[in-house]
């Protein structure tokens, strides 16, 4: 419940509105062609990308590299990563990661997210090759779906519900809602803030197909900048 | 002037038509905000085809053929025609590495021929499509200034 400066409040509001208005995907391909394609597909269906070339960028930009190094059980948000999620102004709410790539496969890149504080982000393969043993391996290996390329806009509609599942989770490292005026701000150990979700930004996701998620008219400008219950 | 812009329409209908199948889903990712995203993609996957035709080539030239780099050029290759929707090339690719399992020279550098053919009219197909967009926009275009 702080009160924060209306300066501060508006550079805060800008990166907030990019945060909340659409689902982040972290997309990872060695495939130039494949990269521009999903990248395409995603921000067609309203989500925000960015699009890595190997799962050692992947773990750059989740801040993980540091916590190899370390060991420690947390993310990393620490001055070494010029990528940490707080600073890329975004969280992350969906992988999707090729399955076959040079050095890290897919499979290597969802293990060692499993295996980590964003454990919890669903983590989504792709292969253009059907090889039933391969995406058994990779579903019990924690993968929430596993997609045939080429990726399809249809495809990307079964996606939806394991965001909306993120969601119900109150997973402290997805979308805002910034459409109630009553927003918790909730600062956690990482020093991250996050807001409680709520059941209206679950709506406003299952329209995301038919409306741009963004609402201009039911967003109040002035209240917004202000933490407030 | 209209029917002239009316005919180059229908070309352009027809032909992108009988490319339907193969660049639909490209052409329904394009739209007014992004109006040259198939034309980007589609250079890209050129310079990609090309440049990994380039290295089969070389590969394949070798005193000591390494199979296992060959294979991995034509699993790229498969890859990005499959997503473009160049099916045909994905085809030939799919022969093409079960040489490249069988270390079959010949059948290596008989499947590259394909591929480079089936590559070359692919390429022809999509130049001849950015052509007639092109030049249906020019023909609008100087409509709309009369």
């Amino acid at each position: 419940m702080e009160l924060k400066s209306e300066v501060a409040d508006s550079h805060q509001n800008q990166k907030e509105e990019e945060q909340q208005q659409h689902f982040h995907v972290l997309a990872v391909d060695d495939s130039l062609i494949d990269r521009k394609l999903l990248e395409r597909l995603l921000r067609v269906s309203s989500y925000k990308v960015t699009c890595v070339d190997s799962g050692d960028e992947a773990l750059k930009y989740l801040g993980l590299v540091d916590e190899l190094k370390n060991s420690s059980s947390s993310a990393s948000s620490s001055s070494t990563s010029i990528h940490s999620p707080e600073q890329e102004g975004s969280k992350v709410n969906l992988i999707m990661t090729d399955y076959c790539m040079p050095g890290m496969s897919g499979y290597d890149l969802l293990k060692r997210v499993k295996g980590s504080s964003w454990k919890d982000v669903p983590v989504v393969i792709m292969s253009s090759e059907n090889v039933p043993s391969r995406i058994n391996m990779c579903l019990e290996g924690g993968a929430e779906e596993f997609l045939l390329k080429p990726v399809q806009l249809s495809d990307l509609k079964k996606l939806q519900h394991y965001l909306l599942k993120s969601l119900d989770h109150s997973f402290s490292k997805t979308v805002h809602n910034h459409d109630f005026i009553e927003n918790d701000v909730v600062v956690d150990s990482d020093g991250n803030k996050s807001n409680e979700n709520s059941n209206k930004n679950n709506s406003n996701i299952s329209k995301r197909k038919a409306v741009s998620p963004e609402l201009p008219s039911e967003r109040r400008p002035k209240v917004e900048g202000l933490a407030v219950v | 002037m209209a029917a002239g812009v009316l005919q180059l329409q229908r070309q352009l209908t027809d032909y992108t038509a009988s490319l339907f199948s193969e660049f639909n889903q490209l052409q329904q990712l394009q739209d007014e905000s992004n109006p040259d995203f198939v034309v980007e993609v589609v250079y890209v996957f050129f310079e990609d085809s090309e440049r990994l035709l380039n290295e089969l080539a070389k590969t394949l030239d070798q005193q000591s053929i390494d199979f296992r780099k060959v294979d991995a050029h034509v699993h790229q290759l498969k890859g990005s025609s499959s997503s473009i929707g160049a099916q045909r090339v994905q085809r030939v690719c799919i022969p093409f590495r079960n040489n490249c399992e069988e270390q079959n020279i010949e059948g290596c550098l008989r499947c590259l021929q394909q591929v480079k053919q089936e590559y070359t009219l692919v390429k022809n197909k999509l130049e001849t499509l950015f052509k007639l967009e092109q030049q249906l926009l020019a023909a609008q275009r100087s409509m709309s200034t009369i």
